[in-house]
């Protein structure tokens, strides 16, 4: 018990009883959340959110295409706040370049699939959560996945597979969180079905971003991935985003954060 | 005509954040790029009075222009 009266409930106790009554452990927490009960492992979160937005975080569901220097670091965050579902996509493995960036990389794993790790990780941070890793790239496996999420997240680094991204979820209604970095400087905005935001931004000139010339650092990497992962967690929950009518530029270098009104009017 | 220029991320490096440019009379959102050797493939979105634009739009006395880089890592 806290001085509150709330019951707050180990890890071990509840797979206890997830064992006992032969079900998953998440169905264990949703039942101790909903009589008002707190897993343990998430006692830090109630406050900043509510018990019951933790009970709403434990079932949802979010898609997270792209494991790399962004999507790692968001799948961690996700995992952590207690979101039930987990759907991660990514065709690759790791590599020596991605060390300096990927969250989970090391040189003893360089060659396994970025998903696998990504499982292991997550069943070592909240075994809780539910997760279906894809070694694939999103576009194999989008339509009925993508209307399964109730958010999608943009982790990828590429702009025409960013467009295509955006097309793919507007068309199964389903929000989006778009992140982008380069250097020192990183955006991200929130894309609501109808919102064309993301061609506008991009579509008009050329389709190479200055990554290829400034390179991506982790810190840079780590700051668009944590406001993603907070835009995802106040769609999940119903907060107010205001990023659904602004796109976001931070700058680490002289430390500025830059909200830029979206120019279309048609989100919905 | 005086125009408001803003620059973000690397467009700022050695150049300016935000600057009162002086400029004649239908000049364009191209002239402004060139002049200040953006190079062409580096430009991301383009802003004009908050409204996305092109390097062809004429600028006006009061207008505010906005030139982002295009960004795209993950």
């Amino acid at each position: 018990m806290n001085d509150t009266g709330e019951k707050q409930v180990k890890w071990q106790e509840i797979k206890s009883m997830a064992d006992s009554r032969n079900t998953d452990p998440r169905e264990i927490e949703i039942s101790l959340l909903k009589e008002g009960s707190i897993p343990l492992h998430y006692v830090r979160n109630i406050k900043a959110i509510s018990k019951e937005e933790q009970l709403q975080l434990l079932q949802t569901r979010v898609g997270v295409c792209g494991c790399g220097g962004l999507g790692l670091n968001i799948i961690n965050h996700l995992a952590r706040m207690g979101v039930g579902h987990i759907t991660v996509w990514d065709p690759d493995i790791f590599s020596e370049s991605n060390l300096n960036r990927q969250l989970w990389s090391n040189f003893s794993n360089l060659g396994e699939s970025k998903v696998d790790v990504c499982l292991e990780e997550i069943a070592k941070i909240n075994p809780a959560v539910t997760v279906t890793s894809i070694q694939s790239r999103w576009e194999d496996s989008a339509g009925d996945l993508f209307r399964q999420q109730n958010v999608i997240v943009d982790a990828l680094d590429s702009i025409p597979a960013r467009l295509d991204l955006a097309d793919a979820c507007a068309a199964a209604g389903v929000p989006l969180v778009h992140g982008a970095v380069g250097g020192w400087y990183g955006q991200l905005t929130v894309i609501m079905p109808g919102d064309r935001c993301l061609h506008d931004w991009y579509g008009k000139f050329v389709q190479q971003g200055i990554e290829n010339v400034l390179g991506t650092l982790p810190f840079t990497a780590a700051v668009i991935a944590s406001m993603q992962a907070a835009e995802a967690i106040k769609l999940l929950i119903g907060r107010e985003s205001v990023l659904k009518d602004e796109f976001c530029l931070v700058d680490l270098l002289d430390l500025s954060l830059e909200r830029i009104k979206k120019c279309n009017n048609d989100v919905t | 005509m005086l125009v408001k220029v803003k620059l973000f991320a690397n467009f700022r490096k050695n150049r300016f954040k935000e600057k009162e440019m002086d400029l004649e009379d239908n000049c364009t959102v191209g002239w402004v790029i060139d002049y200040l050797k953006i190079p062409r493939k580096e430009l991301g979105v383009v802003f004009l009075n908050g409204l996305s634009t092109t390097p062809e739009a004429i600028l006006h006395a009061g207008d505010t222009l906005s030139i982002f880089p295009m960004v795209g890592g993950g």
